[in-house]
């Protein structure tokens, strides 16, 4: 059995007076093993957002189901959302999603000081995964002392701490330089390589050459997908972007050929 | 460029920011109100109506119109300056897209001028419309002419008019400066700034901590003696606003780094979020926070001094004066006694209200005083004044009264062996079985019957000073303190040559008249002088003539209930009313501070509920943290504000003994219902404001 199966995702947005309904999500349907390292790619508006959204029980779908380990999305309650989330799932922003109140190490520490562990614990857990992702140093300080590269390393660990089943990232890098770029891909790969499943949704062919697998969505389907199998990063990084040319050329101008190119 | 693009521009401005500009023009509005109200009360126009008291009032309102210009001015700064600072970022945009520093003056001009001219138009008609109410809220409390018409003097809206367009006027160099000084990228990103870290400063929270409990002493110290206490008073009221000052900003931001130290409190679910939040909202808000501290205990020492001196004094005045005249003659010591003047003195009083239908519901009494040191059931009418102060705790002042004059004036029938009295208590309780009067080696043994209290037997003799009171009832007291005071002279001029104790004696009569015209008019008056002038000169003449025009060594008094403390109703009258007047600006800057206090934290908690909802944490959770600190952050300024009343009531009852409040009871119930009363305004305040504030954060 798979860690995560997504079936028949579909989701409609409806305005309130039962004027146009948007579909967002047509027909999603993939899977992720445990210890993989997928990539969602996809354009504005190609329904990445709604997916995560759903992925991240934040949004429930019209039709489809989503089970994680088994737990099915749909069976769980509304308040009980957030403490699941928080027990299952990790988050990594595009905007950190720091509380500037807080120092770094106890961004770290809240969605553990939410679940009531004790401080000790939380102490032991937080130390291998800041002296792996290189922040060790910068615990004492303050979100707005660090930079936006320290920043989303820190929200890595924030995700890392609860021992997610599932790692998901929404566009981790968008807001990153090419060296904090670089230095998060690395870092992201080092964790997949421990055992961490990651689920990423990017448009930057740079996040997804990183991956094991990326997956492409296009009005709201899963379009295609590829494998990286034992290509380089560089590698994979060319397939990557042949492959988004022959989606873009498709939709965006029908009189050239994709074969031509 | 259109003709009225500036105009339009400001005008969309304001509209946009109605959140800020609505009360900020609000406050402007009431301000200027306010300070109409106060010239137009002085204004002679008013006055005419008011029967006296012309001198006191226009003092009164002039001193509290310099107070409002004050107030005024250091607010109308604070609140401008938060504004700006909300629409630097605006001004920012425009820098980009374009207008220059010039272009930028002029939109803050015309918005000046807008609100300004709002303001001042909005505030006059608001404050013509209220002040006839002020004016019959006036005039009722002294008994004046109700007239109903609504009057508009000019004068004092030229003068309302000039001081607050200077103060619009000082307010628009400011902002233009602001803007002068700062270039497009810092206006830009003038809101994001601050964010740091608060540090814990020990020196200035501790040092606040310090000051606070030294000011407490000096407070509660000098609370004894009236004179001490008020220099004490003005001491204490400068350290309790530099130690609230320092509490709010530095002590609140060190409690919560003390609470954040200790990992097993502060790692918790339920005071993680709050308590490091809060460490931020008190550094942002420390100063803004202890201002509503100050602003509220200002208030509370106001309406309950004022309003007890107020009801205190009519109280004081019906407790001197019973009925409509009051006359008395008096000996400074009971050997000076001349029983033949007490006849001379009621035949001058007779005579004298004849005309008028002669005298009625008489209240007689006569009685000697003197202060004692009480030690058990010993008073020491001759304790040695220069060692120990009238204000000790021990002094008490004692009245001896006859029997006859006790019965007279109560209605009961009280009958005393000679060596038994009767003992009525004020302002201190009474408890042993018997009392020993010592003068010298000298000294009256009487058995105590029983002891009331003066509230349930009014006995009337001098008047209260608020000393604890002891008064005697016995069977012809003045013949047993003739006796005693008689040796003590004999053997003092035998060892000093010189009979130094005073045991003064005095005899008085409280009457109305028979016939007279009614109570107040011109008419009463009249009569009244009338009858005092008879009364002195008649009482005067007689006793020249019986003594053969030797000096007697007596003085005497008429005096009616109604005219001669009117300055004193007048003073405390127009105090009370000054301080319902300055209350309610006081309030009302209070909760214009409260309400920006909401929007600002509104619009940065908006951004931190998203977060942690994206981080795990439950809308109920969320809620709970914002909750319980918001409650924290909100009304510690009422509890601290609070516990320096307590800590002033001993100080403030001194100095209202000094201004004749003797009442103490009532200057308690004064200070409960003022604290109660605001603290019900201060929690309307909190939930009307949360609306906004929850508004925002939904939104």
């Amino acid at each position: 059995m798979s860690l995560l199966e997504v079936t028949g995702i579909k989701k409609i947005y409806k305005t309130r007076f039962g004027g146009q309904a948007v579909e967002a999500l047509k027909n999603v349907n993939f899977t992720v093993e445990k210890g993989e390292y997928v990539a969602i790619m996809g354009e504005s508006g190609s329904g990445k957002t709604t997916l995560l959204n759903i992925l991240a029980a934040l949004d429930k779908p019209t039709e489809g189901t989503v089970i994680l380990d088994g737990m099915n999305f749909s069976k769980i309650k509304e308040s009980d959302a957030a403490t699941f989330r928080r027990d299952n799932l990790g988050f990594v922003f595009q905007e950190f999603n720091l509380l500037d109140t807080f120092s770094i190490e106890d961004n770290i520490y809240l969605p553990l000081v939410l679940a009531g562990k004790n401080y000790k614990e939380m102490h032991e857990r937080l130390m291998p995964i800041a002296s792996r992702l290189g922040i060790a140093d910068l615990l004492k300080k303050y979100p707005y002392e660090v930079s936006g590269g320290q920043k989303q390393r820190a929200a890595v660990a924030r995700a890392l701490i609860t021992k997610p089943r599932i790692l998901l990232a929404d566009e981790p890098t968008g807001a990153l330089d090419s060296k904090a770029t670089d230095e998060l891909l690395r870092l992201l790969s080092q964790e997949n390589a421990g055992g961490q499943t990651i689920l990423m949704v990017t448009h930057s062919v740079r996040a997804a050459s990183h991956a094991g697998r990326v997956l492409f969505i296009k009005d709201g389907e899963v379009f295609h997908q590829l494998y990286r199998g034992e290509a380089s990063n560089d590698r994979f990084y060319q397939t990557i972007t042949d492959t988004l040319t022959v989606l873009q050329g498709n939709s965006t101008t029908p009189s050239i050929p994709a074969r031509a190119v | 460029m259109k003709k009225l693009f500036y105009p339009r521009l400001a005008f969309d401005g304001i509209r946009k920011n109605g959140r800020l500009y609505f009360p900020y023009i609000l406050t402007c509005v009431c301000m200027i109100a306010m300070f109409y109200i106060m010239q137009y009360i002085a204004s002679p126009e008013c006055l005419e109506y008011l029967p006296v008291g012309k001198t006191m009032i226009p003092i009164f309102m002039a001193t509290g119109s310099i107070v409002m210009v004050v107030f005024s001015i250091l607010f109308l700064f604070y609140t401008n300056s938060f504004i700006s600072r909300r629409r630097t970022k605006e001004f920012g945009l425009y820098n980009v897209l374009g207008m220059n520093k010039r272009n930028l003056a002029r939109v803050i001009v015309w918005e000046t001028l807008i609100t300004a001219a709002i303001s001042v138009a909005a505030g006059l008609f608001t404050g013509i419309v209220l002040s006839k109410f002020a004016e019959l809220g006036l005039v009722r409390m002294f008994d004046g002419r109700i007239t109903f018409d609504i009057k508009i003097l000019p004068g004092p809206m030229i003068v309302t008019s000039a001081v607050y367009l200077c103060i619009f006027a000082a307010l628009l160099v400011n902002s233009v400066i602001k803007v002068g000084t700062n270039n497009a990228i810092n206006l830009m990103k003038s809101e994001a700034a601050g964010e740091k870290a608060p540090k814990a400063n020990w020196l200035l929270g501790l040092l606040g901590v310090a000051v606070l409990v030294t000011a407490y002493v000096i407070a509660i110290a000098n609370s004894t003696y009236a004179v001490a206490a008020i220099g004490a008073f003005m001491v204490a009221v400068i350290l309790v606003i530099a130690a609230t000052y320092m509490i709010f900003i530095a002590g609140s931001v060190l409690f919560c780094k003390i609470l954040q130290r200790s990992k097993n409190y502060y790692y918790k679910p339920d005071h993680f979020v709050s308590v490091s939040s809060m460490t931020f909202r008190m550094k942002r808000n420390g100063a803004g926070l202890a201002s509503i501290c100050i602003i509220s205990t200002m208030v509370l020492v106001m309406l309950s001094s004022s309003s007890s001196l107020w009801f205190g004094c009519e109280e004081s005045l019906a407790a001197q004066f019973p009925r409509e005249m009051r006359a008395s003659v008096h000996f400074d010591d009971i050997m000076q006694v001349n029983n033949k003047i007490f006849d001379l003195f009621d035949e001058a009083v007779a005579k004298s209200v004849g005309k008028y239908g002669g005298s009625k519901n008489v209240i007689a009494s006569k009685y000697i005083y003197t202060p004692v040191y009480l030690e058990g059931s010993v008073a020491d009418a001759g304790y040695d004044r220069s060692v120990i102060s009238y204000t000790s705790k021990k002094i008490r002042d004692l009245y001896v009264i006859p029997t006859e004059y006790f019965n007279s004036q109560t209605g009961e029938n009280l009958v005393l062996s000679d060596s038994e009295a009767l003992i009525v208590t004020d302002n201190c309780t009474y408890k042993e079985n018997e009392l020993t009067v010592k003068l010298e080696e000298k000294t009256l043994r009487l058995s105590v019957k029983a002891v009331k209290k003066d509230r349930d037997v009014k006995v009337r003799t001098g008047a209260n000073d608020g000393m604890g009171r002891l008064t005697v009832v016995m069977n012809d007291p003045f013949t047993a303190f003739a006796g005693i005071a008689d040796t003590v002279k004999s053997e003092e001029e035998q060892n000093t040559g010189v009979y130094s104790y005073r045991l003064p004696v005095t005899y008085s009569i409280d009457f109305d008249f028979g016939n007279a015209p009614e109570s107040g008019s011109e008419a009463f008056n009249d009569m009244m002088v009338e009858v005092e002038n008879s009364f002195y000169s008649m009482l005067g003449n007689s006793i020249r003539a019986m003594n053969g025009g030797e000096i007697v060594n007596v003085s005497f008094s008429m005096r009616s209930g109604s005219d001669s403390n009117d300055e004193m109703r007048y003073m405390y009258g127009g105090i009370f009313f000054l301080g319902i007047m300055l209350s309610l600006v006081f309030m009302l800057a209070a909760v214009l501070i409260i309400y920006y206090k909401q929007i600002t934290e509104g619009y940065e908690d908006s951004k931190r509920f998203e977060i942690m909802q994206n981080v795990g944490m439950t809308k109920k959770e969320i809620k709970k943290a914002i909750n319980s600190q918001l409650l924290t952050v909100f009304f510690a300024p009422l509890a601290l504000a609070g516990l320096h009343l307590c800590f002033a009531f001993p100080i403030i009852r001194a100095i209202l003994v000094s201004f004749e409040l003797y009442n103490l009871g009532l200057f308690t119930v004064t200070t409960i219902a003022s604290f109660v009363l605001f603290a019900i305004f201060y929690v309307v305040v909190y939930k009307s404001t949360s609306k906004a504030y929850y508004s925002i954060v939904s939104g």
